[in-house]
């Protein structure tokens, strides 16, 4: 096979080295990646620990939302009953939908790949620690505050997709709808930070001869679903905040009356809402194809196959948001287009299945807890997915639409598709983070309650939504055959309550975390998660040959504990993992990782307070605690790029790599490119929504400023990406004069972004377009005020270089710092440049 | 890799796209721009049949059980999405 970089794969048969590790290796290790103390558990950004307090957090929401089900299903027992008043069942149903979608499903499914990814791809941790960390102190401060928005009367009412014009100040004037609005972008940026984690963690950190062949599923899906959210979360961060600026600026970006159109933030949120779906879907299908197999005891069948139906998953779903818009009058045609893709996509979801299928046959199944949930999965998502087909057709949508149907079917695919192989994992991969393991026989009674419960909840939901049940109502008449069916739906609700009650007991009797050993491996999982661990991760970064490295490489797991393999000390003297190549996985350098410090946590405090006092209108202390936010970032930030120690060090069998990588082939530069990424959706979806709302109310638009005003922006631009090349040119000369000259250089580019930025707002205010007049004034001045803010992130990159230089941070031998800053003045740059020449070129004068 | 998979994106948006412009300039479902439609599917099934044979003719020269995986997963992506793109062309086939 070819070297993808250089690297001699030959030198893998020099592991397991032979003969004992010096003495002293191992406490080395315990010592660096010791366990926190006191305020320590707080800063702690070691995955083992961020994972388990995420995991928690998750459940936690998952138990609230819960409890907020049962409160409706029991307001719904009977016709006319009084236990809820209709507004405050408004604010639950939305309340419940919105946490279970977005404060249990996705970062539920984060918090097990932060947990679980770093064993599995035998790396030390993942690359971006404190990334994690803040992430989860976000969404955990973020979660909370939505959550508890219900006990002052100021909970969001709309929905769980706040459709405008009901989410509008018209219809909505209090600043419930604010809470969702900024409480959910909010809760979307923590999202995409874990992400970025979770995709430069599986390509970058992989063990050494794990090839794409032998990338557990799971981590295809992790990676799957983490390239998913950077395509379809920017939509509903972009369509929030065009709903926040409608609200508090009057910007008509969903307002009729002045060419707007409500249909614009369908597109925008179902185009991240449907993947949303499959975002959810997908790592809960990647641990069903990683628990069957140890389950049944045999390979997975067609292991191709269904990470091929994972990746055509992850596409097609992008083409199917649309079918949640089937009633709003869209033509025939293109409707007809997102039915052929909604249809299609059951396609890829069921080699899944039937490949799940094979393997238990195949095999020899052990009915188990997880077993059971496993199976449970199975029956319950193919049913969901049954009725899925049928709402994909056009006619049976139009009766379904809006009723209890919906409901069942939701439902089904989201308990059988995410709930039930969510509980399937916590059983069976439990046992690795707890020194004991959850009781088989109480989560035998957890399935069948649960189990029970939810097909009695959700089967008759079918028939109350085709007998005319609409969704969101708070009580229905007696007489019309609902009486039943609502009954049997409240009973299985209690039911699957008193599952989950039973698992919170089995939890807290033998959930015992962070301890010295774990419960071993009672499922003779073949991972390399299994390996014996500590809080270092595995005791030495395995060669792998295999998919399945515990049951085909013989004696993985002594050599592995005896420290035979890579990197079985601390060569730099602090924390460490092996940075690898994307796709045959070679050593390519190693990574010095970050110590524990605060910065991260007060970052998230921060921006958490920036949001939430927004939400109540306190401008002044909202800008403050973004102030600080930024202030903490740059802290943190100021602890990346650090000086070399050693230009190289030996990993293992006298293997050396570099302690340093800048560039492409650097992990740094990989979250860089993803999140500009992030901003280039962000960017797409905003060209969208003008070229829509021009396509609605073209009469009213005005005529766009002069050409000349375009020429500037767009030479100001080009000039910024050149002065950012030269300065990195510079920098790598090495002279004398090379760093404060490459510094200036940068400051130059950050002035020149910002010069272009001011040129093009002027030229649009001088025609005279108001935000709060047109779509088109809309749109224009989001494109700016988005620019704007991007101007501004370059102007802190500018003043952070100019304190990098004072601070004699600035070498030739550390370029990464200038790449990045380079590499993000580039994209803005292009993003002004692309903004003036869509707002000037199209419709055009 | 992929190629098969994003030339269904490129296809899906790219009907879609051509639906939408139709419905500003004319009606969505106007015969001379299904035409145009027909013509873009022809050539995307077009490419994805050319994707298909490469990504065969890659996966019988590789003998190396390392590489088989990334030509493997290529060659099934462009076969799906030369059905996936044929499915997706009959509404514009049928006009409705």
């Amino acid at each position: 096979m070819k070297s993808e970089t250089g690297f001699d794969t030959g030198q893998y048969a020099r592991f397991p080295t032979p003969g004992p590790r010096p003495p002293g290796e191992l406490a080395e290790l315990e010592r660096l990646w010791c366990r926190p103390k006191g305020w320590q558990w707080i800063t702690a950004i070691n995955n083992n620990f961020v994972g388990v307090y995420y995991v928690g957090a998750a459940m936690l929401f998952f138990v609230l939302a819960g409890i907020l089900a049962v409160l409706m299903r029991t307001q719904l027992a009977v016709p006319m009953a009084g236990l809820l008043p209709a507004e405050t069942y408004n604010q639950i149903f939305t309340v419940h939908g919105t946490m279970m979608m977005f404060l249990f499903a996705v970062p539920a499914v984060e918090a097990l790949a932060v947990l679980l990814l770093p064993q599995m791809l035998g790396a030390r941790d993942l690359p971006f620690p404190r990334l994690s960390a803040y992430a989860f102190w976000a969404y955990l401060i973020g979660g909370l505050a939505f959550f508890c928005s219900l006990f002052f009367g100021l909970a969001p009412n709309g929905g769980w997709f706040m459709y405008p014009p009901l989410s509008s100040t018209a219809f909505s004037p209090g600043i419930n709808a604010d809470f969702w609005l900024l409480g959910i972008g909010f809760i979307e940026i923590s999202a995409i930070a874990g992400a970025i984690e979770i995709i430069v963690g599986v390509l970058r950190n992989r063990a050494p001869g794990m090839t794409l062949d032998k990338l557990p599923v799971f981590a295809w899906a992790m990676l799957i679903f983490a390239g998913m959210i950077i395509i379809a979360f920017p939509s509903v961060i972009l369509a929030t905040t065009l709903m926040e600026l409608e609200r508090v600026f009057s910007w008509p970006f969903f307002d009729p009356l002045k060419g707007g159109d409500p249909l614009l933030w369908q597109h925008l949120f179902w185009f991240f809402g449907h993947p949303e779906v499959y975002i959810i879907f997908l790592p809960a299908a990647g641990a069903m194809s990683t628990m069957i197999p140890a389950i049944a005891r045999t390979p997975l069948v067609g292991h191709t196959a269904v990470v091929l139906a994972m990746l055509a998953t992850g596409f097609i779903s992008f083409g199917v948001w649309a079918h949640h818009m089937f009633t709003t009058g869209m033509p025939t045609i293109s409707t007809s287009y997102f039915s052929a893709a909604s249809m299609a996509v059951s396609i890829p979801a069921g080699i899944q299945v039937f490949a799940w299928i094979a393997t238990i046959a195949a095999g020899r199944m052990r009915y188990t807890t997880p077993g059971l949930f496993v199976l449970g999965a199975l029956v319950t998502f193919t049913m969901g997915g049954l009725t899925g087909v049928m709402v994909a057709m056009v006619p049976f949508d139009w009766q379904a639409h809006d009723s209890y149907f919906i409901v069942a079917h939701l439902h089904y695919v989201l308990i059988g598709g995410m709930v039930f192989p969510f509980f399937a994992a916590i059983y069976y991969w439990l046992p690795m983070s707890s020194s004991r393991p959850l009781s088989e026989r109480l989560g035998k009674w957890v399935f069948w309650l649960m189990f029970t419960g939810m097909h009695l909840t959700f089967l008759p939901m079918h028939l109350s939504g085709l007998m005319g049940m609409p969704r969101r109502v708070f009580t229905y008449l007696p007489g019309r055959g609902l009486e039943l069916p609502n009954l049997v739906s409240t009973i299985g609700a209690v039911l699957m309550a008193a599952g989950v009650l039973i698992w919170v007991i089995d939890m807290i009797r033998n959930f015992r975390p962070f301890g010295d050993r774990d419960a071993g491996n009672p499922h003779d999982g073949p991972g390399m998660e299994w390996l014996p661990t500590g809080l270092y991760s595995v005791r030495s970064i395995p060669v792998v040959t295999s998919l399945y490295p515990l049951w085909e490489q013989k004696n993985l797991a002594r050599d592995v504990e005896a420290g035979r393999y890579f990197l079985p000390d601390a060569p730099t003297g602090g924390r460490e993992t092996l940075v690898t190549s994307t796709l045959n996985a070679e050593p390519q350098y190693l990574q010095r990782m970050p110590m524990p410090s605060a910065w991260h946590v007060w970052a998230a405090v921060f921006t958490a307070g920036f949001f939430l006092l927004l939400t109540v209108q306190a401008y002044w202390p909202s800008a403050l605690s973004g102030v600080l936010a930024v202030w903490c970032m740059m802290k943190w930030c100021w602890m990346l790029d650090r000086p070399r120690v050693e230009d190289t060090v030996d990993i293992g069998a006298g293997i050396r790599v570099p302690t340093y990588a800048s560039g492409p082939s650097s992990h740094g530069w990989w979250a860089m490119v993803i999140t500009l990424i992030v901003a280039g959706m962000i960017l797409a979806m905003a060209a969208f929504s003008y070229v829509f709302l021009w396509s609605r109310n073209s009469q009213d638009w005005i005529a766009p400023p002069g050409l000349w005003s375009l020429v500037v922006v767009v030479g100001g631009n080009a000039a910024a990406v050149a002065l950012a090349w030269l300065s990195c040119r510079v920098l790598a000369l090495d002279r004398p004069r090379s760093p404060a000259v490459a510094t200036a250089l940068m400051i130059l580019a950050a002035a020149a972004v910002g010069g272009g930025w001011v040129v093009d707002l002027d030229s649009w205010l001088s025609t005279g377009l108001k935000a709060s007049a047109t779509g088109q004034g809309a749109t224009v001045f989001f494109l700016l005020s988005w620019h704007g803010f991007f101007v501004a992130i370059v102007a802190l990159m500018g003043l952070y270089a100019g304190l990098r230089w004072a601070a004699g941070h600035v070498e030739t031998r550390r370029p990464s710092t200038f790449e990045l800053i380079a590499l993000f003045l580039g994209y803005a740059a292009g993003q002004g440049a692309f903004a003036a020449l869509l707002t000037r070129l199209f419709p055009g004068g | 890799m992929t190629g098969g998979l994003i030339l269904w994106g490129v296809h899906f948006l790219g009907v879609y796209s051509l639906a939408s412009l139709a419905d500003v300039v004319a009606t969505a479902d106007d015969p001379l721009w299904r035409a145009v439609g027909l013509v873009f599917s022809g050539t995307c099934l077009l490419a994805a049949a050319i994707l298909l044979t490469m990504s065969l003719k890659r996966l019988r020269r590789s003998s190396d059980g390392r590489s088989r995986f990334p030509e493997q997963l290529a060659a099934l992506g462009a076969g799906l999405a030369l059905v996936a793109i044929a499915w997706q062309t009959l509404p514009t086939v049928i006009g409705y």
